[in-house]
This record gives structure tokens, C-alpha cells and sequence, in this order.
């Protein structure tokens, strides 16, 4: 019969949990999840009623359920959907393998949640703004491209968008700058890609103690009060997804 | 108008849990793993719902000035 691994916990901590924290796994399963374990950490298992051909995107939600309710009792590390396995002693060997990398882990994200920040901006919108400063600097043309001839017209107009881009940009990566410097303040945990697309301009998660996740939203507040044309996104507690890049062999 | 957003905000929320569960965690490899079918049909799925956000953002913006961009 077909086991699916949902996450490795720090079982070690919470005896008391085990057994509601497997209910989660039954209401998602039909039936009771199980841990597989080694020393104080453990792999969370659910039996597959039937071979798993056709994938839902409602399959995928509910894992993510299962993983949220577990993430209730247990310092956890999520597994990516479709780890499935046949027996319990490859888990257990598997367990055994990584058990120092796995250890490792879960002392990283031990009391702390995932959070994600979007930035979106209107690209035309802010383009408006520096149009003006743009312009401003459009009083300042090189003499030897002054003039009405078709040629320094054409040399004149791509000057002028060449200065707006640059000045668009700027402001860009200013913005990018200071919310960087702010989340930095928060966490060390954090990944930031800037220019996803030319609407998403920051897209970071980052791993923050439970405790300080006011603080977080007092930051997005103060920051979308300060950026009032920015759209700003902020998502989680997540469990921590994105802080766990191992691959177990 | 609510509504509106509501549902928005509900598809990014569900993007942004596929996006996880599909794309990240501890990764399973070798010979013990029995790889699930389909799942890259999904995450075509979760491709096409970022698309979505970004057109939507523009159609508002386009709805707004009248020009759309892509």
C-alpha cells in the first residue's frame, strides 16, 4: 500500500500532540496518519486509499491543510507534495541517513513562521511622477542636439526616455533599497527577488520569530503609508515551505 | 465591490499555497520515492494564475487611463 510523507517533525517536543495531530492527517486521508520515527524526530505518514493517477489542484489544498494543522503542534519541516513512498523501514532508514541535516532544520525554524511580501507598483502610475522630474531634466540638453532637424529630433526624444527610464529605475531601486534595509532589521532569515516583472517589484519570504509577527504588519502598514501608490501584499503564518531546501536521497 | 476583492485576495491565497506545496519543502528522491502523476498539469495551473494577477492589475490600470500595456 502507497504512503504519502507529509512532513518531518521535531516529535521529540510534544508527545502530548501526537495523537490530535494525526486526526489532522485522518480527516484529510479517511484514515489516521502515523509517525515513523528516529531518536526524537519523526516522518508523518497517511495511507493512500488508492494510487494516486490523477492529481487535483483540491489534492494539493488539502495537503497544505494537513501541513498547517500539524504545523499547530510541531516544529515542522513541510515535504514538497508527491513524496510517496511503499514501506515504513525506507522512512525510517531515510530518517536515519539525514538525521544530523534534518536536526539542523528543524533548530532553524523552531518557533518561527514563513511570511511572504509582494510589492506591486503601477508601473504607469510612478512613471507619471518621475515624468515630471523627467522633465526637468530635459531643461539640460547637450547644445550639439539642439535643433529642428529629423535626425536630432529622433536623437533628442530617445535622450528623453533614456533619462526617464533611468530616473524610473532609480526610484525603483531606491524603494527596493529601504524595504530590503527594513526586513533586514527584522530577520536574517529572508530571500528578496526585486523585478520579478515590471509589476512585481519585491517579492521576498522571510522566517520570523512567532513573537515579532506585529511587528512585521506594523512595518507593511508604515511602509504602504509611506509608498501610498505601491500595492503591497503580505501573506502567512505559513509553515516554513521555503527555508527548507534539502533533498533527501 | 467587496466581493471583488475578496475573491482576489482568494486566488492569490490559493496561488500562493500551491505555489508552496508544489514548488518547495524537503524534496524526495531515489529509488524509494513513486513519483505522482500529473502534477506539472497542476503548476501549469499555478503559471496561469500568476498570469492572471498581473493582467488583472492591468486591465484595472487600463480601465483607469484606457491604454493597456503588455
Amino acid at each position: 500500500m502507497e504512503k504519502m510523507i507529509y512532513a518531518i517533525v521535531d516529535s521529540g517536543k510534544n508527545q502530548d500532540g501526537i495523537s490530535e495531530a494525526m486526526n489532522c492527517v485522518s480527516i484529510a486521508m479517511g484514515l489516521p496518519g502515523y509517525l515513523v520515527s528516529y531518536k526524537d524526530i519523526s516522518a508523518v505518514l497517511g495511507i493512500l486509499k488508492e494510487k494516486t493517477s490523477n492529481v487535483s489542484q483540491t489534492d494539493a489544498l488539502e495537503y497544505a491543510h494537513v501541513i498547517e494543522k500539524l504545523a499547530l503542534y510541531f516544529s515542522l519541516l513541510p515535504m514538497r507534495y508527491g513524496a510517496i513512498v511503499k514501506t515504513d523501514d525506507d522512512v525510517r532508514e531515510l530518517l536515519e541517513k539525514n538525521y544530523e541535516a534534518l536536526r539542523q532544520n528543524l533548530q532553524k525554524v523552531e518557533n518561527k513562521d514563513e511570511f511572504s511580501l509582494k510589492v506591486f507598483w503601477d508601473y504607469l502610475k510612478s512613471g507619471k511622477k518621475i515624468k515630471k522630474e523627467a522633465e526637468y531634466a530635459d531643461s539640460n540638453i547637450p547644445e550639439a542636439m539642439q535643433g529642428n532637424s529629423v535626425h536630432k529630433v529622433y536623437l533628442m526624444s530617445k535622450l528623453k526616455e533614456h533619462r526617464f527610464e533611468t530616473m524610473l529605475l532609480q526610484h525603483a531601486e531606491q524603494i527596493m533599497g529601504e524595504i530590503g534595509r527594513q526586513i533586514a532589521k527584522l530577520t536574517p532569515f529572508f530571500n528578496l527577488k526585486k523585478m520579478s516583472s515590471q509589476s512585481l517589484i519585491i517579492d521576498t519570504v522571510l522566517l520570523l520569530e512567532k513573537s515579532r509577527q506585529h511587528e512585521l504588519i506594523q512595518l507593511t502598514t508604515e511602509i504602504q503609508n509611506q509608498y501610498p501608490e505601491l500595492k503591497l501584499i503580505l501573506t502567512g503564518p505559513w509553515p516554513p515551505y521555503s527555508f527548507v531546501q534539502i533533498t533527501l536521497e | 465591490m467587496q466581493e471583488n476583492i475578496y475573491d482576489r485576495n482568494k486566488n492569490i491565497t490559493i496561488l500562493e499555497v500551491l505555489d508552496r506545496v508544489l514548488n518547495k519543502g524537503v524534496v524526495l528522491t531515489g529509488d524509494i520515492v513513486i513519483s505522482v502523476a500529473d502534477i506539472d498539469l497542476i503548476y501549469v495551473g499555478v503559471r496561469l494564475l500568476l498570469s492572471s494577477v498581473e493582467t488583472m492589475e492591468k486591465l484595472k490600470t487600463a480601465k483607469k487611463t484606457g491604454i493597456i500595456k503588455f
